[in-house]
């Protein structure tokens, strides 16, 4: 089942699945968020605010329009 | 420059430890840039070993060669560019061990430009701890160039890093890696016909659409954009490839120390009542730690003053020097304190990594007024100056959130504001306690919150009004929580605070001299005061006359005559035409402001004062009343707190956003909140 980046809760992980098309796919590209890529959602800064996550080995904090984007196995 | 100096070119992802190895590598011999600032524009230093001598030019830490911030883009035009005068002669590219495989994606970028390079892995002792360990004997087999391993906080391998430095470096060129759409002859023959340097720059310039090859693109069957998102997928591919062969793993050492204390950090309460304690202490500090070395400060100018007078020939170059240059001298110096310790907290919050939680935790609220999480670093900056703070805002994606954090950072109150408040605050707030508070401190605090509020509410203005765009977003990197090394953070802060004193004194001495002049020369008037002043008080005994006659003569100067000048301007706000003289000199720099003010009471005044007493025993020499009333100084600071009155800020304005429109908007609409805000305060008080 696939869902988007956005629904993961706290300390879940998983990995990305697709990447929708969007202005951003490069940059999300080049910050490692590529279709294979293990995660792992380490915080959620509150009133909708940017989402950190785990991405292999490096920490990437990204708000959530562009994390609704990003489609992941759970 | 001799021409056996070479030039080296620092280059790496932000957050890796750059600007710690450029310290290492010139240690103090570094140009002071312009301005104050963390990592802004390019940093010049040099160094010798062996003979040789190098130059080194610290670029800001970027992503990739593909812009999507001014940052970027400044980077990217630097190192494209062979014919340019000042390119490098040799790259270091860095990289951090504890983040090999997204920082490699960089350095695989930047080869491809056939530069000669060196890759240099940083924190490698910090990694070896944390069980990182990597093979950069096979690691330069695969890359084709020197690979060197360094701790630029310890020093290690640095020796070798210069030694490779000293050698010829002929770097291997890798097959063709970053796209399978076009071919190498393909872009081999674009090349040519475009004059471009390497077939990777050739590639470059059709994903920036700067090549017009749409029918080549046609043929093969794909788009600049489709080239793009494919070059990273084929980057990381082929650094996967061999990652496993360099590097190892032992995750039994790791330390997840990052993570735990971000759970702390970035935790919805306590992250903010701890990024809310942090501010609360660096504000403490500037006001209870700067306010000793300050109060020296003054008394030793003041001191210094009166014994040039005393041990120089008396005559006009005395006058100049200790009524005009020392005063103005002393009004640059005493900001030493209050830069040097905001330089040290913010430092230590860069190097730490706590900058990035920082972005993290005020991006919603920032949006909200239309800023980015990243405009809080510029926004802090410019609580020191506005100008590292304006330059700061290049990191922000987003042009419409970068517009409105450069427009409204001169509002927040900056450390040239603080002596005006300082001198101001002394003179009509009590120097008592309030409970456990000191009441000046509670006004200085009061200043600091009305220039925040203001801000907001201009910011929140300006995103109503200015239309959106998606030109960029928020993506950015949270590092590792490292502790930074006080050499380091020593060696920012010297940088800074020299920098400042030097830039600013420079202006400061400049006005100085001019506004002495102009107070001790003048017309028919001011030539014959001493004829002119006997004849209209025949009654009043000799001292009497000498004193009428000084203040005759400051009317009559032709610093008197701009005063009076403006004064029907400025009359409704409370002010007199010697706060005229103030504020027109002090339009450059605000601070020159205490430097006048002490400068146009001096020449007043017998007695060597400091300038706080002076200020308070002024009296109107019409009416006779204090000049510095409750209302007067109140309209006062409202001037200081909202006015543009640098012309340096107005300068990298420009500079930043290449729009006369943009800064004229930002000077017109604070000049005329400023005046409006003061009319209303005298108005309401008087």
């Amino acid at each position: 089942m696939s869902c988007k980046l956005t629904d993961i809760k706290i300390n879940q992980s998983g990995t990305i699945k697709e990447v929708i098309d969007n202005p951003l796919i490069t940059k999300l590209f080049e910050f490692g968020l590529l279709p294979g890529a293990s995660f792992k959602v380490l915080n959620i800064a509150p009133f909708n605010g940017p989402i950190s996550i785990l991405i292999e080995d490096t920490r990437i904090a990204l708000r959530r329009k562009e994390a609704q984007f990003i489609l992941v196995n759970c | 420059m001799t021409s056996s100096q070479k030039k080296i070119a620092l280059v790496g992802n932000p957050n890796i430890g750059k600007t710690t190895l450029f310290n290492k590598l010139c240690g103090l011999s570094q140009k002071t840039g312009n301005y104050p600032g963390v990592t802004i524009d390019k940093k010049k230093g040099k160094f010798k070993f062996n003979n040789s001598e190098f130059e080194v030019i610290d670029l800001p830490g970027i992503n990739s060669l593909y812009p999507k911030s001014k940052d970027e883009e400044l980077v990217i035009n630097y190192l494209a560019d062979k014919s340019k005068a000042d390119f490098p002669d040799k790259i270091i590219v860095t990289v951090s061990a504890l983040n090999l495989k997204r920082n490699l994606y960089l350095f695989h970028q930047i080869k491809d430009l056939e530069i000669p390079l060196i890759l240099a892995i940083n924190m490698t002792d910090i990694a070896e701890k944390r069980g990182i360990f990597i093979d950069e004997k096979e690691l330069q087999n695969i890359v084709g160039c020197p690979v060197i391993k360094i701790s630029a906080k310890t020093g290690l391998g640095i020796n070798n890093l210069k030694t490779a430095l000293t050698s010829e470096l002929t770097p291997d060129r890798l097959a063709q890696n970053y796209t399978t759409e076009l071919s190498s002859d393909i872009l081999s023959e674009l090349k040519h016909k475009h004059k471009k340097h390497t077939n990777y720059h050739t590639f470059l310039s059709i994903t920036h659409t700067e090549i017009d090859a749409n029918d080549i693109l046609a043929q093969n069957n794909t788009s600049a954009r489709k080239l793009k998102v494919n070059e990273s997928i084929l980057r990381y591919k082929f650094i996967k490839s061999y990652l496993d062969n360099v590097l190892t793993v032992d995750k039994s050492k790791a330390n997840d120390f990052t993570t735990r204390a971000d759970k702390l950090l970035l935790h919805p309460i306590w992250g903010y009542a701890i990024f809310g304690l942090i501010l609360f202490t660096i504000f403490q500090s500037l006001f209870a730690l700067a306010a000793f070395p300050m109060d020296w400060i003054d008394n030793l100018t003041t001191n210094f003053a009166e014994v040039s007078k005393l041990w120089m020939p008396e005559g006009y170059l005395n006058d100049l020097i200790s009524d005009g240059i020392v005063p103005g001298i002393g009004g640059i110096l005493i900001f030493i304190p209050q830069i040097a310790i905001l330089f040290l907290f913010f430092s230590i919050l860069e190097e730490s990594g706590y900058m990035s939680r920082i972005v993290f935790l005020m991006d919603k609220l920032m949006q909200r007024i239309g800023m980015s999480g990243k405009s809080v670093v510029p926004l802090m900056s410019s609580l020191a100056c506005a100008i590292p703070g304006i330059m700061a805002a290049r990191s922000i994606e987003n042009k419409k959130e970068r517009l409105i954090t450069i427009l409204i950072a001169p509002l927040l109150t900056c450390s040239a504001r603080l002596p005006v408040y300082v001198v101001l605050i002394s003179l009509v707030v009590p120097d008592e306690y309030y409970g456990p508070f000191n009441l000046q401190g509670l006004a200085m605090f009061g200043m600091y919150f009305i220039g925040i509020f203001a801000s907001f509410i201009v910011a929140l203005i300006f995103k109503l009004i200015l239309k959106s765009d998606y030109s960029g977003t928020l993506l950015l990197e949270m590092p590792q929580y490292l502790w930074p090394s006080a050499k380091n953070t020593l060696i920012t802060v010297w940088k800074n605070v020299s920098s400042f004193v030097i830039n600013a004194g420079k202006i400061i001495l400049a006005t100085s001299v001019i506004l002495f002049v102009l107070a001790t020369k003048g017309g028919d008037n001011f030539d014959n005061a001493n004829e002119i002043v006997s004849q209209q008080y025949i009654t009043l005994s000799k001292d009497e006359i000498k004193t009428k006659v000084v203040s005759y003569q400051l009317e009559n100067s032709y610093l008197g005559m701009i005063g009076k000048s403006i004064e029907p301007a400025i009359k409704p706000l409370g002010y007199d035409w010697k706060i005229g003289i103030a504020l027109i000199s002090s339009l450059a720099a605000r601070e020159v402001f205490v430097g006048t003010m002490s400068t146009i009471y001096s020449i007043n005044s017998e007695e060597s004062l400091t300038i706080k007493n002076r200020l308070a025993q002024e009296r109107n020499t019409e009416t006779g009343e204090l000049t510095f009333t409750l209302a007067t100084a109140v309209s006062l600071l409202l001037f200081y707190a909202f006015s543009l009155q640098c012309f340096s800020t107005v300068a990298v304005t420009y500079k930043e956003t290449k729009s006369i429109k943009w800064t004229a908007i930002q000077f017109i609409y604070m000049s005329v909140f400023a005046y409006l805000a003061a009319l209303i305060a005298f108005q309401l008080l008087s």
